[in-house]
């Protein structure tokens, strides 16, 4: 039996925690274009990390011609023939083409370069690329459609036998896309293998041949495209129904609290309009990369709008509000608690009254009232459960779902009207799941408007009243809260028709 | 106390060590220096002491405050420098000292707000800024004062601030009423939540509607403010302004006394009496060095490694808490 | 019409200084006859011919992103333990150099096991280490005026023709450097350092070790730099270096080299050492007052410090468009 290019054999890896992946197998043959498909957490990057020897795994084996190899660093991959050309370029911004394509492989005698030769290395796999850019051009000149083939030249100088696309459309118009395809289909007739990850299936159905869907860490189905149809795939993704656990009549008539439209930011988000009603959870999913998070940012002016109005009801009336004073009106749950929410070496005290200080003032200003202060927060501690020996215990040594809950109740002092919550029970345990769950319940029977966003779509969907989905920057359908878990998951990997 | 108190303070001990170590240290060194220098713990050196740490501590009160929003301020000793000699000229030519002292303080702020300016406006980097603003006002110094000393301060001026309360020297009460009453503020009141919070998470801060630009911008203030009046002292203790009095040695002295005095260089931690506190070592380090007649240049040696040693145990406690 | 005004900051800022100095050329040549004959430029380059050595190596340091302050005193540094070898061993000036040489590059790796190892910010560390070196300087040497043996200082004299041998060996040092610089794997590396610490990484460089070797070669080229410097002067002064760390940096960055790394090459030291001739040479021969040259100096670094910082800023802007 003729031996295939790539054999992944039983491949597991877990993380503390979680399983991500679990016994996962599958062949690649030469001039084969696999595509690689799943949700959010099943299991794609892991799995490619560890084929690129980015990680390591646990267990299992991975064959390449029938030989068993260690893949310990990005280097054994690359001299086994694996080329990985990730989402995130690694792009030396201020060096010339000609030194980032060469950057790893420069023609040399004892550490001098080899100018001539350099130069016709560089033009040549430019030229299979269909690049035809000057190499003396500083990279960050160009364009990002650009720059990725650039990138994926580099890779080609190694003469890889696969080649690992991540995502790789994302930041390409239409005529690049295009390019990106032939390029695919060059790559297939030389005989180069290709794993193309992706959540767009149209793109699947454009380039692939055979399909690999990935579950929850486990490959749930795999074999040739011509086999499969959309609505499968999808199925295959999503997995069994799941019990829509909590019902809620949809309301009408409530108060417009926040309006955005036209939103368009940092050429990811495009043209992004919604509304936001008083007393609703609003789901807001779509899978990694599709600007969720940059929505919110973008909303209280974390990151900067290029077009767009926002408007906030404030006084019984929608009043347009500049993104950089909306946090005035709008509570912000960071999907990045480290980074974006906690004060990390502060006290669990300070990171609950930070954002509220101007209302424990004392008599003589500036100086604050202690007394409220821990008054305050110790309410705040009891009504939401949180478990801690000291308010001035450091905030780093509570536990995450105890850290939420600071977070949390760090904006309900301050009683927005507004709260956008960007995966609020990420990384929690199940009873602070639920704790939360029912807090965010009882914030909009109070009056109040949730944004909500998740990646785990079962808890999203026992809580949300209405979803809006997003896919690549732009809202791909609303949908209320019966919706199917197959309806939204299809809509978060379908680009609208433009 | 409670339990939980207690807790809470063994904690803050635990992991704090890093900071109490070294100064344990260093007091420890000075005391044995004091036993075999007896002249080193009388009262007059104490007070020599004192009277000398004063203008660096509060240059580092100052430098403190650029400290805690995350930021440096590299041209405070310029600064002094420079205010000190536009005051020096204005009573050399018969001003009023009292204007003179003033002008003094709005020659140093208004350098800080530039500096403040650049660094929250305009996005720059606080190293870049301060540096080339350190290169401009010690130009500026020399040009206004053609290399050569500026004479003839008002005599008033020099009286009333080298004059004595008790035993102690004016300059060292206005460092310790500073210092103390900053700390308070910092301590205890929004306004310093406020910076520790920009200086520990920016992001953060953001999120948590706190004016990120003014709050940085009013640390520059200060830290320009406190120059000025580290000029004021030094002129009259010396009775004299050049451009000489603000060499980039000083800078580092500053920077130093607020490193050791448990202000992290990296923002969030700390407090203004401690960078006080940070200025008395070091310039206890400097007596002590001169008790022992050691030489000035073994000094600058002890004292380049000593701030290299502070922050390098900061940085390394970081990358391991963060790994 | 945003764009209008992006795209006139973004000439002004790459081209605009140019177009200063050429300027100040002008009009330096119509107020002083004298100003721009060959016989000054080259007496000038003879006086700086010591310090374009002593700061080749600096560029190394700021391509790597990193800086260093203390080459004034590694020069200082290495000078003196030289000199007391010479001078109060009575050892071969020949093989005194070849100490000194070591010593400077021995010194700068101190300075680079503090970034690397220890992990201090370069900053601080330079910082730390001008005084430290400095410190030491002196308690080898003495504060004072060392004269040094007549074989060493007669090299300041060579020449070759009307041009003396210190201006071509330091514009060889240049353009060796230069060509290290762009024609070798470790300057290809070093500058893939400065663009980015953790891409380098990425990319399989070990960023350590060239950041080390970025130090060790300041430290090499600031003692080789202190030869020369003791020629001219025909002492060990101890002032040597003192404020180079001001005026080191002035030239690197009026020569186009970022603070911020992985930018400019290095015949821009010689755009910055000719700059500072302009404006010091051009101000004297007017017969301004010799005090304002620091402030001048002051100014210009501000000017050229600035004008990278918002170079850097409005290019990160004009990605995001470039995006939309």
């Amino acid at each position: 039996m003729k031996k295939s290019l790539l054999h992944l054999k039983s491949i597991s890896k877990s993380f503390p925690g979680v399983q991500a992946l679990k016994d996962v197998s599958f062949e690649l043959d030469r001039g084969e274009i696999l595509a690689l498909i799943g949700a959010n957490g099943a299991g794609k990057s892991t799995l490619m990390n560890i084929l690129g020897g980015v990680i390591q795994k646990d267990s299992g084996e991975i064959l390449i011609n029938g030989e068993n190899v260690q893949m310990r660093n990005p280097g054994d991959a690359r001299r086994n023939g694996i080329a990985f050309v990730h989402q995130e370029l690694t792009i030396l911004p201020k060096l010339s083409i000609l030194d980032n394509l060469l950057i790893s492989s420069f023609p040399e005698k004892s550490g001098f370069i080899k100018q001539k030769e350099a130069i016709q290395t560089a033009q040549s796999v430019l030229e299979r690329v269909g690049c035809n850019l000057d190499i003396n051009m500083k990279i960050m000149d160009v364009g990002p459609g650009d720059q990725q083939l650039i990138e994926i030249a580099r890779v080609l100088l190694f003469d890889p036998q696969v080649v690992i696309f991540d995502e790789p459309t994302s930041s390409l118009s239409k005529r690049e896309k295009d390019r990106l395809f032939v390029l695919i289909q060059q790559l297939k007739s030389n005989d180069v293998a290709v794993i193309y990850i992706t959540h767009l299936l149209e793109e699947v159905f454009s380039i692939a041949e055979k399909v690999a869907i990935l579950r929850n860490g486990e490959l749930v189905s795999e074999g040739l495209l011509k086999l499969y149809t959309r609505g499968k795939i999808i199925k295959h993704m999503t997995g069994a129904e799941s019990q829509t656990l909590h019902k809620k009549k949809q309301k009408q008539d409530q108060p417009c609290l926040l309006e955005v439209s036209g939103l368009s930011s940092h050429g990811l988000l495009k043209d992004i309009s919604l509304k936001l009603y008083q007393g609703e959870i609003l789901g807001l999913w779509g899978l990694l990369g599709s600007g969720r998070t940059e929505l919110v940012r973008a909303i209280v002016g974390l990151d900067p709008m290029d077009a767009g109005t926002i408007k906030i009801r404030i006084k019984e009336d929608l009043r347009v509000v500049k993104s950089q004073n909306a946090n005035r009106w709008i509570g912000l749950i960071s999907e990045d608690r480290r980074n974006e929410g906690l004060f990390v070496s502060m006290p669990v005290k300070v990171n609950m009254t930070i954002a509220n200080l101007k209302a424990f003032i004392g008599k003589i200003w500036p100086f604050l009232n202690f007394k409220a202060e821990d008054k305050s927060s110790r309410e705040y501690v009891q009504k939401l459960h949180i478990v801690l020996s000291s308010l001035e215990q450091k905030i780093e040594t509570l536990s995450g779902g105890n850290q939420q809950k600071v977070i949390i109740s760090r904006w309900l002092q301050r009683n927005p009207i507004i709260y956008l919550m960007d995966e609020p029970i990420k990384g929690i345990d199940v009873g602070a799941k639920v704790e939360i769950k029912n807090l965010i319940l009882d914030l909009v029977e109070n009056g109040a408007a949730v944004l909500l966003i998740s990646s785990e779509i079962d808890e999203l969907m026992s809580i949300c009243d209405r979803y809006l989905v997003m896919c690549r920057g732009q809202i791909t359908g609303e949908y209320p809260s019966n919706a199917s878990k197959e309806k939204l998951i299809g809509a978060a990997t379908n680009l609208l028709k433009t | 106390m409670e339990i939980t108190q207690i807790k809470t303070i063994m904690q803050s001990l635990k992991s704090n060590w890093i900071r109490i170590v070294p100064t344990a240290i260093m007091l420890l060194v000075i005391i044995l220096i004091g036993l075999r220098v007896p002249v080193f713990l009388t009262q007059r050196n104490l007070i020599n002491i004192l009277q000398q740490s004063a203008s660096i501590g509060i240059m580092a009160i100052g430098m403190s405050f650029v400290f805690f929003v995350g930021g440096m301020d590299l041209s405070v000793a310029s600064n002094m420098g420079l205010s000190g000699v536009v005051g020096a000229l204005v009573m050399k030519n018969g001003g009023n000292p009292v204007i003179a002292g003033i002008l003094m303080l709005l020659v140093s702020t208004f350098i800080g707000s530039i500096n403040g300016l650049a660094v929250a406006k305009l996005n720059m980097i606080p190293f870049v800024v301060t540096l080339s603003m350190m290169y401009v006002a010690d130009g500026l110094s020399v040009w206004l004062t053609e290399a050569t000393s500026v004479t003839g301060i008002s005599e008033s001026f020099i009286s009333i601030l080298t004059m004595k309360i008790w035993i102690i020297p004016v300059p060292v009460i206005i460092m310790l009423f500073f210092g103390f009453i900053t700390t308070m503020v910092m301590k205890r009141s929004f306004l310093g939540r406020w910076m520790y919070a920009v200086g520990t998470n920016i992001k953060a801060a953001r999120v948590s509607c706190i004016p990120i630009e003014k709050v940085k911008f009013s640390a520059y203030l200060l830290s320009g403010l406190f120059a000025g009046l580290a000029a004021i002292i030094t002129t009259a203790r010396l009775g004299s302004a050049s451009a000489a009095i603000g060499q980039s040695i000083l800078v580092l002295d500053v920077a130093s006394s607020a490193v050791v005095g448990g202000v992290s260089f990296y923002g969030g931690a700390g407090s203004p009496f401690g960078a006080v506190i940070g200025a008395l070592l070091i310039t206890l380090i400097s007596n002590s060095m001169n008790m022992l007649e050691v030489s000035y240049y073994v000094t600058l040696i002890i004292k380049g490694f000593v701030i290299i040693i502070f922050i390098g145990l900061e940085s390394w406690i970081r990358a391991r808490n963060q790994s | 019409m945003n764009k209008k005004i992006i795209t006139i900051s973004h000439f002004l800022l790459n081209y605009g200084f140019y177009i200063a100095l050429f300027l100040l050329v002008i009009g330096f040549s119509f107020g002083a006859p004298n100003f721009l004959t060959a016989i000054n430029f080259l007496n000038m380059m003879h006086t700086l011919a010591p310090t374009l050595i002593m700061i080749s190596g600096l560029v190394f340091v700021v391509l790597t992103g990193a800086i260093d302050f203390s080459v004034g005193s590694i020069a200082f540094l290495s000078a003196s333990i030289g000199t007391y070898l010479m001078v109060y061993l009575d050892v071969n000036p020949l093989i005194a150099v070849f100490v000194i040489l070591v010593a400077g590059s021995l010194i700068g790796g101190i300075n680079g096991l503090i970034v690397e190892v220890v992990k201090v910010n370069p900053l601080i560390t330079t910082f730390g280490t001008m005084l430290a070196f400095r410190g030491m300087g002196y308690l080898i040497a003495g504060a004072k005026y060392i004269p040094i043996p007549e074989s060493l200082v007669s090299i300041h004299d060579w020449r070759i023709g009307p041009v003396y041998l210190d201006i071509i060996f330091s514009v060889g040092i240049v353009v060796f450097l230069f060509f290290i610089q762009n024609r070798t794997i470790f300057g290809k590396q070093l500058m893939a350092l400065g663009n980015g610490r953790s891409i380098a990484e990425k990319l399989s460089i070990k960023v350590k070790a060239i950041s080390f070797s970025a130090f060790v070669i300041s430290g090499f080229f600031a003692a080789l730099g202190s030869i020369f410097y003791m020629a001219q002067g025909s002492f060990l002064s101890p002032r040597m270096g003192q404020g180079l760390e001001f005026t080191g940096i002035a030239i690197v960055v009026i020569g186009g080299i970022s603070l911020f790394g992985g930018e400019g090459s290095i015949l821009g030291l010689l755009l910055g050492v000719f700059t500072v001739y302009v404006v010091e040479n051009g101000l004297q021969h007017m017969g301004l007052s010799p005090y304002i040259y620091p402030l001048l100096r002051g100014a210009i670094i501000f000017i050229a410090m600035y004008a990278d910082s918002l170079k850097t800023r409005l290019r990160a802007k004009k990605l995001i468009r470039k995006e939309t």
